[in-house]
């Protein structure tokens, strides 16, 4: 079982860690949580766990290797406006991975005991069977950036025990990208 | 000879930090796992900066960093984590280890570089 | 008796009067300085009396300050028995606090050598991560290998679908031929049913193992992670120790 507030809490520490991630800086970005999967339509997703002993979480990228996806984490990734597909799916895995990154980071304050698997990508096909994993917590993002193609993000709950956090909204997030010297 | 040692299993962050040090005047070496990473540096005395991810295959970032301090001993390089991870556990194993500092991603380039620079000695 | 001795008379008892009186004034204020005997022999009395109360008195004190001198004593040599007595403790205590220490020590010396085989632990996460990216690169060998299955089924289905056309244009000739290859198209589509069905086992198969792929190197990662917290407490604890 996992409390409604536990599940509001999932939700709004995904919500973080997609802004935090997926947007160059500056940008606006709005994130929606949709009722159901109707209308993520991508044709593959990459895939990251977050484990405790108390639940595993995954977290789908849904995405399309088309011109316009490609275009997009080319720019995100400095610079280059054209990059071949190998290379949009390193991309595309590296900001699972950042995002996930700060996700298992957030999570970790309310549970201490939690690791992170790296990313790996499948066909949109095996969304079918997630069914079978028993998720106590299911829920689908739309992220709309300024310039960029609407990006769909999927959060699947499995827990093994009662869940139940709440979440301080005000608590700043963690703070990237400086140097802390020893 | 090099000055900066990426490490990072990822293509994408090595492109990316590369790319940003070599357009600021750095000479810089790729290694894609710990082990890598570990025969670049034995490879290349010139390198004063190892910028290293932990969680990678083959040898994670802070084993190499330990590693590094047993087989090589010198003080003359200097080892800085650039990872998603942020647990004061992993920092406390890092400190042991002799690294110099800790950064989270993602990587902001133009806060750290004169850091970076100093370290390197230009 | 004449004029004259009566005034003789008169200063006779006048003379002999005035010294009299004089004597008898002096006696009375005498006798007024005079203390009563009795009054000085109680006083005398009661001031004995006071004195004998007062030395019995001091008498009493001097006894009961003898006492509570002994008493002291006693509680001074008693208080010296017991600090004896602590100080034995003491050194007793000392004694099993060290060796209860090097007890710690030992325990976590042997703490140490545990959460060593454990660290070791992060090899074998390795090598899991080494197999199961095997595994995954089985599975696309198995969707090629499908994909490539269900193409050659598709052919075989056009191949049969020509040959059924042939076999028209052969008329009467043609009829068993036309019979054959109406079979194979059934056996075809039979075929293409199979390798749909395979394929889809095929999407489920992937989503099994990479879900638990993943979960195995998330849980590996926490189980490390929770090892190196126990690492390091256990190396705080020697030093501290040691100190």
């Amino acid at each position: 079982m996992i409390s409604s507030s536990a599940k509001e809490g999932f939700n709004l520490l995904l919500t973080q860690a997609l802004k935090d991630s997926l947007v160059p800086s500056g940008a606006h970005c709005e994130v929606a949580m949709l009722p159901d999967d109707s209308s993520i339509r991508e044709s593959k997703m990459a895939v990251l766990t977050v484990s405790s002993y108390l639940f595993r979480l995954m977290v789908m990228f849904h995405f399309t290797p088309d011109a316009a996806t490609l275009a997009y984490f080319a720019r995100l990734n400095s610079g280059t406006a054209d990059i071949a597909e190998q290379e949009c799916l390193d991309a595309i895995a590296e900001r699972g991975n950042l995002c996930c990154g700060i996700l298992n980071r957030d999570l970790s304050a309310y549970f201490p005991h939690i690791g992170m698997s790296t990313p790996n990508v499948i066909d949109r096909h095996c969304a079918a069977y997630l069914k079978m994993l028993n998720c106590g917590h299911i829920q689908h993002f739309a992220i709309d950036i300024d310039q960029a193609p609407r990006l769909h993000v999927s959060l699947w709950v499995s827990e093994y025990a009662e869940i139940d956090f709440t979440v301080d909204a005000e608590a700043g997030g963690s703070s990237t990208g400086e140097l802390e010297l020893f | 000879m090099a000055q900066i040692l990426v490490v990072d299993d990822s293509s994408t962050v090595r492109t990316e930090v590369g790319d940003f040090l070599k357009k600021n005047g750095l000479d810089v070496a790729l290694a894609v796992d710990g082990r890598d990473g570990l025969a670049k540096l034995k490879g290349d005395p010139g390198i004063k900066l190892v910028l290293s991810d932990v969680n990678m295959p083959n040898m994670d970032g802070l084993t190499m960093a330990e590693r590094i301090r047993s087989e090589l001993g010198n003080a003359g390089v200097n080892i800085i984590m650039l990872t998603t991870e942020n647990s004061p556990i992993m920092k406390e194993r890092g400190k042991a280890a002799g690294i110099k500092g800790w950064i989270v991603k993602p990587f902001k380039g133009e806060a750290v570089l004169p850091t970076f620079k100093k370290l390197v000695g230009v | 008796m004449t004029q004259d001795s009566l005034i003789y008379l008169a200063l006779g008892a006048v003379l002999s009067g005035a010294p009299l009186l004089w004597k008898i004034r002096q006696l009375r204020s005498r006798i007024a300085r005079m203390i009563d005997l009795e009054q000085v022999e109680s006083l005398k009395r009661s001031l004995h009396l006071t004195l004998e109360e007062q030395q019995l008195d001091i008498a009493m004190r001097q006894q009961a300050l003898e006492e509570e001198r002994q008493q002291a004593d006693m509680e001074l040599q008693q208080m010296r028995d017991e600090h004896a007595q602590l100080a034995e403790q003491f050194d007793l205590r000392k004694t099993e606090f060290s060796s209860s220490m090097t007890r710690v020590l030992e325990n976590c010396a042997s703490s140490q050598e545990t959460i060593d085989h454990l660290l070791g632990l992060m090899r074998t996460f390795e090598r899991w991560h080494d197999d199961l990216n095997a595994l995954i690169a089985h599975n696309r060998d198995m969707h090629r290998k499908n994909d490539e299955f269900a193409l050659i089924v598709n052919q075989v289905i056009i191949v049969a679908l020509n040959a059924s056309i042939e076999a028209a244009r052969a008329g009467s000739h043609g009829r068993g031929f036309a019979v054959v290859a109406a079979e194979i198209r059934d056996l075809a589509q039979r075929a293409e049913k199979l390798s749909k069905n395979y394929r889809s086992s095929l999407y489920q198969n992937d989503l099994i193992t990479t879900t638990t792929f993943q979960d195995l190197q998330a849980g590996g990662k926490m189980i490390v992670g929770a090892v190196i917290g126990l690492d390091l407490i256990n190396k705080k604890t020697r030093e501290a120790l040691a100190a």
